[in-house]
């Protein structure tokens, strides 16, 4: 989330507590999916390795 | 030869070269090896490989992947945010057809779906029965390779796949735990389980559509190969009309890309294109007689997602995430006994791997962020997320479609190719409220502790059935059992635009079962 700025950092970290109110959490949640949206982001984020954009290859989510 | 740059005569003349018109030509040169088959395609002979390389599915054909706007009445407010306003009509004019792009799922119709038990009954009833189909569809399964569960079938029924099962993804096990090892089984496909016939193993992950191995079976590199020495192919011709007289098609024009036109001759003409363009170039067709049913009851299973959170399962990516290992059976024959719809579920977690700007795949990863934030505990969002990530599982449901008379195909114009351009006119179901409410709550009673959420809807399953309808007489259907076009002598349509009812499995196994049936019935002398 280093993408962030500090304020955004802290727009999402408001939103992570309890009784946050929806409209912070539905700007974390624009914030977060700008971040971690794309696959490449995504995986990177909860631990995959870096996986090819193109349609030639077999990119495989082989993980098991 | 008149106006004509050309004649071609043949005994048998096929429009259409995907998997019904390859399979059918195959069955005719078997049983009569010395019948000309004349095999039409309105596309190009690209191979796989030069598909690849182009890194698409479109050929020079600028009608191709058309996005169509549906004249439908909006859905209930609830559902319009999710439901597509536009129609994909993304069909692949190449030798091959739809095969070059589907994802190889091959489930048979569950024996129930020929019956008249949904909508009223007599509306959706096939004028053919299953036990005379399964022969076939157990020949049609031996001769494209079909990866399957032959000892845990979707049903009860004679099933013996000719190659193993995928095993099952993390997300499929994932879904035994939470509604029971009844519930899923491996899904019927077309993608190999083990090498096969030259083609590699299928690694299963999200690129079945142009496979980049060529592990999934098509018409292209599984039927061509066996009757190209054998048949006259025809390439880049568009059939633009056929000629009827006096009970019979005399002939059919057809268009080449410098817009020369050609006449095709034979004693029999079999119709195997698309579930749309078949029912088109009927309807172009000025002599031909236009039944009632031509153009209606048009259907196409409606879809929709649910997205499950389940902190107790580990359902993160793994093999099979992408291709759809599993599948959920619970409502396969019915969504239950007051609603007699059948629903097929596709455990499908492998959306989150697709990359960024799909609508339907960015409403999912938005919804897991927002379960993350809304339902996880402490300040750490990474941890958060991990956890929501590790326990979602994503779920497609097609639902079976109603024939309903004024869900219609039509032709919308005629483009600079020669190429008709379909219009459709489709309704929002409305008992798809209630299938969505009644499968919700059929599986959080089985998981009470899940968080399940409808995520997505979707009008298409790119599944194009029902316009020219199978039905005993002509004031019901435009073609009978045998797939002969009522009132016509020497024409069959052989597309899944025949289908009475269009279940909620995908269709083209049946549409391969029906082709090597309609091979028999043309060949009556050698059929065994």
């Amino acid at each position: 989330l280093n993408d962030l700025t500090a304020e955004q950092q802290r727009d999402v970290l408001s939103a992570l507590s309890p009784g946050a109110s929806r409209k912070v959490q539905a700007r974390a949640e624009r914030l977060l999916m700008k971040v971690i949206g794309p696959r490449d982001r995504l995986f990177s984020f909860v631990g995959y390795p870096p996986t090819a954009r193109q349609r030639t290859v077999c990119d495989g989510l082989l993980h098991e | 030869m008149g106006s004509f740059t050309s004649e071609i005569s043949a005994d048998i003349c096929v429009l259409g070269s995907g998997i019904a018109g390859m399979l059918l030509a195959e069955r005719l040169l078997q049983r009569s090896p010395d019948r000309r088959i004349l095999l039409v395609e309105r596309g190009t002979t690209l191979t796989h490989r030069e598909r690849l390389a182009q890194r698409s599915h479109n050929d020079p054909l600028p009608f191709n992947r058309a996005s169509l706007e549906v004249r439908h009445p909006p859905p209930p407010e609830e559902f319009r945010s999710r439901w597509d306003q536009r129609y994909p009509f993304w069909t692949v004019y190449n030798l091959g057809g739809c095969t070059n792009h589907f994802f190889g799922n091959m489930p048979r119709f569950h024996p129930s779906h020929f019956d008249g038990g949904a909508f009223g009954g007599a509306s959706r009833r096939w004028p053919i029965r299953y036990a005379e189909l399964e022969p076939y569809y157990l020949e049609a399964e031996r001769r494209l390779n079909i990866s399957g569960n032959s000892r845990r079938p979707p049903f009860r029924g004679t099933f013996d796949y000719p190659l193993p099962p995928h095993r099952l993804s993390p997300s499929d096990r994932a879904c035994q735990a939470l509604f029971g090892e009844e519930a899923v089984t491996q899904v019927p496909t077309a993608r190999a389980s083990r090498p096969v016939d030259g083609r590699p193993q299928c690694c299963a992950t999200d690129r079945c559509d142009l496979c980049p191995v060529d592990a999934k079976g098509t018409a292209l590199n599984t039927v061509y190969p066996a009757i190209k020495e054998r048949i006259d192919l025809r390439a880049g011709l568009l059939a633009t009309e056929l000629h009827y007289r006096r009970g019979r098609i005399d002939a059919v024009t057809a268009l080449d890309a410098k817009g020369q036109t050609h006449r095709l001759e034979a004693r029999e003409f079999i119709v195997a294109c698309n579930g749309v363009d078949s029912c088109l170039l009927l309807q172009r067709s000025p002599a031909m007689p236009q039944l009632p049913s031509l153009g209606r009851y048009y259907m196409d299973q409606t879809s929709f997602e649910l997205a499950i959170y389940d902190s107790g399962v580990d359902a993160r990516p793994g093999y099979g995430d992408s291709a759809e290992t599993g599948m959920l059976v619970t409502f396969f024959e019915r969504v239950d006994e007051t609603l007699p719809v059948s629903a097929l579920g596709e455990i499908r977690p492998g959306s989150f791997a697709v990359p960024a700007g799909s609508p339907s795949r960015d409403r999912l990863v938005r919804d897991l962020i927002q379960h993350a934030l809304e339902s996880g505990e402490g300040a750490d969002f990474h941890a958060r997320f991990n956890k929501a990530w590790s326990g979602s599982i994503d779920l497609l449901f097609m639902i079976e479609s109603q024939p309903l008379a004024d869900h219609t195909v039509g032709i919308d114009r005629i483009d600079p190719s020669g190429q008709a351009v379909p219009k459709f006119q489709l309704q929002y179901p409305m008992y798809f409220r209630d299938c969505v409410t009644r499968i919700k709550s059929h599986l959080q009673s089985r998981a009470p502790r899940a968080v399940i959420k409808h995520v997505n809807t979707f009008p298409s399953s790119f599944h194009w059935l029902g316009a020219t309808r199978m039905a005993t007489n002509d004031a019901e259907g435009c073609v009978d059992a045998n797939l002969r076009y009522h009132s016509v002598e020497n024409l069959h349509i052989l597309s899944t635009s025949v289908y009475p009812s269009s279940s909620s499995a995908n269709p083209t196994l049946t549409l391969a079962a029906l082709a090597l049936r309609l091979g028999d019935h043309l060949s009556p002398t050698r059929a065994t």
